[in-house]
């Protein structure tokens, strides 16, 4: 397999030079060594609200309808945190989003200042793996859910079995124009799935996430894009990318790549540590609830 | 006015039948026929191929087919199959008249509503045939008798005739006299019922057709016997009056079906179950209410040893509704989750509660935020009824500063809609996106709380002191920490007791 260039990003917006220059103009064709636009039948895409996984998703967004998964190492990964901007604004203002099999509590108060939609929010905890997909094919059957959010554990399910449900599953999301976001175990990542995206996620120092786009209608990813994630807010005040409110950027070991200088992150270790436990100064709450006083 | 007539022929077999999947799951349709009185009253075109047919003895039936299944008739199971068909179509108009082997619709005030009397007609044989009536013979008659004789016997008018705009309706009006003309005396006759005298008497002088009795003199008729039939050809053209009583709805609703055979698992009963879903919607429809609790009675075998008590199976619909395909889909769901614990034989349908509902509002565009919140009621109620209410949830805020009861799960069938919090977000300092059901102890290292190796502080501490006032105090100091493998939690510091403890309280997933 040959080395990719690591200016592939740039080549992605040139048309392509070769053999046939009449077909480089068509928006409808697809080459595999770029990656797939928005004009590709069947893609429609929201934003991210990261404008630079925007950059390395086909058409520039999730995809509005099919599966993707995230993979995740553990639970707590950022996982919540990354989809809350799409979450927030990206989609259909009117239907539910259905959150099936959580591994703990999602808590309201996180989401809602991360700008969750907390009222169309829908916890479903299924008994079995077989309850799970039925509750996932129901929703995005019925048109009546904007995102479909699926967790997976480490089942003793056989591959194949999951990998057909997947693959149902896909097909219902895409005859219902929904998405599907499957988030499973990273030890699923060699095994084969149906999705046409898949991510890897990795927490990185300082609240940042590594993020690996290792399946797409495009050229491999050379190196796992870095992403701030909003929300924890510990170490928002010390990094330069603070200064966005939202999904500042920084990619890791790569200066100067498409980006200012002044927003890579440089500073991995001069991250002050505390030490010692700092005495407790501010944020002192005495809370006494408004229907005690009154 | 407008009429449809429904003409039942194979009402004998369906009412007995009404209770099998048809065809049955298992390979061929059996020959069948019914019978009464040790005649064969109705054979299905099986069982007619062999040579059977009706009025032949039954032994004579079953020595001509050797499989064939004779079927005893069942006048009271009759009777409660066009009682179900006639509450299923109440849900079209209130104007229903019961005959014993058919049913007519009055239909003239409701075209409009429906769309037509086209695909009003399409939407009445749609429900008969999800109702289990499949040999049904259907016409369209400005008055009630024509429209009930011309269901039972041959050519029905020219449905294409029957179409909007004044000139076209008094052409079909002609058009249906005409057709009326043309039916054969001894066919109308028998489907009068008039004594054979009669029949005799109009053939013998050379009576062919309805036309042909009506061009005879009335006077003579009548003094030779014909005065039914005078009476009876007048209703049919319009002439005299024919005055028929509607069908009377029951009070409540609670109908009841016995199967032919016992089921031994619940997902044989959905069957039976969807046949009275159909009549329940009829009866709301027609009330203007909606189902919020129903109720379906499985009745047990019970032998001399031991009798067993009903099983219930209690539907709550979070969003009341009247919609057949909607509770069918409920019940679905619920009966292929039951456990029998033994056969059933019987089932009731009973309507718990109901709730006003005056339907909707036909406008141009529909307003999307309702569209979402009615698709939504339906998704839980769905979800609810097969994994249990308590599974499908929704979260709320309250207003607490202590985090574990900073929010609430609560059940969403019965969470109003979209009473979530109102107010935008206020800037909180950070909170985990996932919260830990119970804080869990960590160890503790070099003044460092551990959970997969020590963790790293990377907040100020947050200090929360709350519940002195419900005996439920806490005192902690919140940190954000970041471990060895970067995921970060939110860990906290209990100060009360003489001894610091760390716990992990939640995670920024």
């Amino acid at each position: 397999m040959p080395r990719i260039a690591p200016s592939f990003l740039a080549s992605t917006r040139v048309p392509p030079h070769g053999a046939a220059p009449a077909l480089a103009g068509l928006p409808a064709l697809w080459r595999a060594d770029q990656l797939a636009c928005t004009a590709t039948p069947g893609l429609a895409v929201r934003s991210t609200g990261f404008a630079s996984l925007d950059a390395e998703l086909p058409g520039g967004g999730w995809p509005a309808a099919g599966l993707t998964e995230l993979l995740l190492a553990a639970p707590g990964s950022g996982e919540l945190r990354l989809l809350s901007p799409w979450l927030g604004r990206g989609i259909d203002p009117v239907g539910q989003v259905l959150c099936i099999a959580p591994p703990f509590i999602p808590y309201a108060l996180a989401l809602q200042a991360l700008g969750w939609p907390l009222g169309r929010l829908l916890l479903v905890t299924p008994a079995s793996l077989a309850d799970a997909a039925w509750v996932a094919e129901q929703g995005l059957r019925s048109g009546s859910c904007a995102a479909v959010l699926w967790w997976q554990g480490q089942e003793r399910t056989p591959a194949a079995t999951l990998a057909t449900a997947l693959r149902r599953l896909h097909l219902a999301a895409q005859e219902g124009a929904c998405p599907l976001f499957a988030l499973r175990p990273a030890s699923v990542q060699a095994h084969s799935s149906p999705a046409p995206l898949r991510l890897a996620l990795e927490p990185a120092a300082l609240g940042y996430l590594a993020l690996t786009v290792f399946k797409r209608r495009g050229p491999s990813m050379t190196q796992p894009l870095q992403l701030l994630l909003p929300g924890a807010g510990c170490s928002a005040p010390k990094t330069p990318a603070a200064s966005a409110p939202q999904g500042g950027v920084a990619r890791l070991g790569r200066p100067g790549a498409g980006l200012p200088a002044h927003r890579t992150l440089r500073r991995v270790e001069t991250a002050a540590e505390p030490s010692t436990l700092s005495e407790p100064s501010d944020a002192v709450v005495r809370a006494v609830p408004e229907r005690i006083a009154a | 006015m407008l009429w449809f007539a429904l003409y039942l022929s194979g009402l004998p077999l369906e009412a007995l039948l009404d209770a099998l999947p048809d065809p049955p799951p298992n390979g061929e349709p059996a020959a069948r026929c019914v019978v009464d009185q040790r005649r064969v009253w109705l054979a299905r075109p099986r069982a007619r191929a062999a040579g059977v047919q009706p009025g032949m003895s039954a032994a004579s039936a079953a020595a001509l087919l050797p499989g064939l299944q004779l079927l005893p008739r069942d006048a009271a199971r009759e009777a409660a199959f066009v009682e179900r068909l006639a509450l299923t179509l109440a849900r079209y108009t209130p104007e229903v008249v019961v005959e014993a082997d058919g049913i007519l619709l009055q239909v003239s005030a409701c075209l409009r509503l429906f769309g037509g009397a086209h695909s009003l007609a399409r939407a009445v044989r749609a429900s008969v045939r999800a109702s289990g009536a499949q040999q049904v013979r259907m016409t369209a008659a400005p008055n009630a008798a024509a429209a009930s004789l011309l269901a039972r016997v041959g050519a029905p008018p020219r449905r294409s005739a029957l179409t909007a705009g004044e000139d076209a309706m008094a052409a079909w009006l002609v058009h249906t006299r005409q057709c009326l003309d043309a039916l054969p005396l001894a066919a109308a006759l028998a489907a009068w019922q008039l004594p054979d005298r009669t029949a005799a008497l109009l053939q013998g002088i050379g009576c062919r057709t309805l036309a042909d009795a009506r061009a005879l003199p009335r006077a003579g008729l009548k003094r030779r016997g014909g005065g039914a039939l005078l009476e009876r050809l007048a209703q049919a053209y319009g002439e005299a009056p024919d005055p028929r009583p509607w069908f009377a709805l029951p009070p409540g609703f609670e109908m009841g079906l016995e199967l032919l055979h016992r089921a031994d698992d619940a997902a044989m009963l959905v069957f039976a179950a969807e046949r009275l879903v159909q009549p329940l919607a009829g009866w709301l429809a027609q009330q203007w209410l909606a189902a919020s609790r129903i109720a379906l009675h499985l009745r047990h075998e019970s032998s001399r040893h031991q009798s067993l008590p009903d099983t219930v199976v209690r539907i709550g619909l979070g969003e009341p509704s009247r919609d057949p395909r909607q509770i069918g889909l409920l019940l679905r769901e619920r009966l292929s989750r039951t456990e029998l614990p033994a056969p059933v034989y019987a089932l009731t349908l009973r309507l718990e509660e109901s709730v006003g509902h005056a339907g909707r509002e036909a406008s141009l565009w529909r307003d999307p935020q309702q569209r979402g919140s009615e698709e939504a009621h339906g998704l839980i109620d769905r979800l609810a009824a097969r994994l249990g209410p308590e599974r499908v949830q929704r979260l709320r805020l309250v207003a607490d500063h202590r985090p574990e009861r900073a929010m609430a799960i609560v059940p969403a069938s019965r969470a109003a809609d979209g009473a979530g919090p109102s107010e935008p977000p206020r800037p909180t300092p950070p909170r985990p996106t996932w919260l830990l059901p119970q804080p869990l102890r960590l160890h503790e290292q070099g003044g460092r709380p551990v959970h997969g190796g020590p963790l790293a502080l990377r907040s100020r501490a947050e200090r929360i002191e709350a519940g002195w006032f419900d005996g439920e105090l806490v005192c902690r100091d919140y940190h954000v920490a970041e471990g060895g493998d970067h995921r970060l939690r939110w860990v906290f510091r209990e100060r009360r007791g003489d001894v610091a403890q760390w716990y992990l309280h939640g995670l920024f997933g």
